[in-house]
């Protein structure tokens, strides 16, 4: 038996060090991997409806303050993952549309309309929206039925062009361009209320809709495995 | 080596699934409650059978004769195919509709974004690519009371936010021999009970087990083959800030407890001081593990 030990010991001991070191080395155990992601912004618009004749806006385009807020959401993003997920292919989505009432102290009633987008080249339709009330708090998505995007509809389509161009603009460095590009773009909205407002009982409330960009990122990682 | 590439290294070598948990972070941030728990969920699971790995090399405790045993355990556990993806739901603005096959944190990195109508679409973010990970848990174990063993397993590192995050490992146990209260056992056999917590980040990952096990083994000169079966109760928690509309939040995904029985085999060889093991978990998930053990 202590010659079985004596020839074991030093081969064991070899092996495992050989396997230890393998399997705790983080150069054996790790691989790099690009995994890809999304940085999200909003396009906001905010609308105020007030009176009794109105049912239908127009909204000249996203003000300066909420494009600094989408500069800010990308400059916190690793920029160098949105370049290399753009070199690797990958383009900007736009994921949809969402709208909520902020506000109302006045009439309430269903609304259902349609709400356009202007890429610069006219208004095209983006999405119907369908709310049986506009109360404050209520809102409007695909998930719950409120928001219907219907496959003619081409405002979204377009727009997503746009926000590539935007986004070359942005990393070339070229903010002002950037701005200029978002600056363009028009929102307008149609909608009926069911009962309608009155001149006792007149609109007074604010609503936002928001489309949501997904800006491609890719980040170059080590990830455990063997 | 400054102390904090030293510190790295240490992490990597005891806690190598952190090494990637900035990237989990980021891509959780796309989720929320729902999708989250699918996402992660091959992670609890891995957690599970990885820390429910390793706890033994012997069943056999003596009644007063005392002892320790200071050693590393490396872990590894095998994926399945279907722990690659989940059914996953698109966020409410986005106008598709039913589920759609997502990767999970170790599924495929670059899934192809899902097509929804009037030019939408929407991107899942991807996993890892993840077929097998390994962990590492140092342990020590003093025993020889009673029949009565102690082990305890503890790690805890703070590596910054922006690499791989604070961790933290401590584990508790109890082994008690029954055999000693079967004198003509042929076998030694012993029972355990050991509770472990494992965390990454600022409550990014929070886990928890208990684990009721029963070994039994027998001792040849220089082999000892060893069995066991445990059950694992296991728990975990995720909070992380979610950021898929460009308006941050924090959320706080609790999982469904999880519970566990896995059978281990496996063999040590007692080398004078070292003992060197290798043992089979087989459960929801197969693990393979190997330990190196100094003691007297």
């Amino acid at each position: 038996m202590n010659t079985l030990r004596t020839m074991l010991l030093p081969r064991s001991v070899t092996l495992l060090g050989v396997v230890v070191a393998g399997l705790l080395l983080p150069g054996c155990l790790t691989e790099e991997t690009q995994v890809n992601g999304s940085v999200p912004i909003t396009l906001s618009a905010d609308w105020t409806t007030q009176g009794f004749t109105d049912s239908d806006g127009t909204l000249g385009g996203l003000t300066n303050a909420q494009i600094d807020r989408i500069f800010e959401d990308l400059d916190d993003a690793d920029l160098q993952s949105v370049r290399d997920a753009l070199e690797a292919g990958q383009e900007v989505q736009v994921a949809g549309l969402r709208a909520f009432v902020t506000r109302n102290e006045g009439h309430v009633a269903q609304r259902q309309g349609v709400l356009q987008i202007d890429t610069g080249s006219g208004f095209e339709d983006a999405a119907e929206v369908n709310v049986p009330s506009n109360e404050a708090g209520t809102e409007a998505t695909a998930a719950n039925g409120r928001i219907v995007i219907e496959e003619s509809f081409t405002g979204l389509g377009d727009l997503r062009g746009v926000m590539q161009d935007f986004l070359s603009a942005y990393l070339g460095g070229n903010r002002d361009a950037a701005r200029q590009i978002l600056l363009g773009l028009g929102w307008s909205a149609t909608w009926s209320s069911t009962p309608p407002p009155t001149p006792q009982d007149p609109d007074d409330f604010d609503w936002t809709s928001e489309i949501v960009v997904m800006v491609p990122s890719q980040y170059t990682i080590d990830v455990p495995n063997l | 080596m400054s102390i904090r590439s030293t510190a790295a290294l240490a992490a990597a070598l005891l806690m190598l699934p952190v090494a990637a948990s900035a990237q989990l972070e980021e891509n959780l941030s796309s989720y929320t409650e729902n999708n989250a728990t699918g996402y992660l969920e091959p992670f609890r699971d891995t957690i599970s059978a990885g820390l429910g790995s390793g706890l033994f090399t012997t069943a056999e405790i003596p009644r007063s004769r005392p002892y320790f045993q200071l050693g590393m355990r490396a872990m590894l556990v095998q994926f399945s195919d279907d722990d690659r993806t989940f059914e996953a739901t698109a966020e409410d603005y986005f106008p598709g509709t039913g589920t759609y096959d997502a990767p999970t944190v170790i599924g495929d990195t670059d899934p192809d974004p899902v097509a929804g109508p009037g030019g939408t679409s929407f991107q899942f973010p991807g996993g890892l690519d993840i077929d097998r990970l390994p962990i590492a848990a140092p342990q020590l174990s003093v025993g020889g009371f009673l029949g009565t063993e102690a082990m305890v397993r503890f790690f805890t590192g703070e590596f910054g936010d922006d690499d791989i995050g604070d961790i933290s490992l401590f584990g508790i146990g109890l082994r008690h021999s029954v055999s000693q209260y079967v004198p003509s056992s042929p076998v030694s056999i012993a029972a355990s009970v050991m509770y472990q917590t494992f965390e990454i980040g600022d409550g990014l990952v929070d886990f928890s087990q208990t684990s009721l096990g029963v070994q039994a083994s027998r001792r040849f000169p220089v082999v000892e083959p060893y069995a066991g079966l445990a059950l694992h109760m296991s728990s975990m928690s995720s909070e992380y800030e979610f950021d898929a509309t460009g308006d941050p939040e924090t959320l706080e995904v609790d999982f469904d407890d999880e519970t566990n029985v896995q059978l281990t085999l496996g063999a040590t060889l007692h080398l004078l001081v070292f003992r060197l093991n290798g043992e089979l978990g087989v459960g929801d998930q197969t693990t393979y593990t190997l330990g190196l053990s100094l003691g007297i």
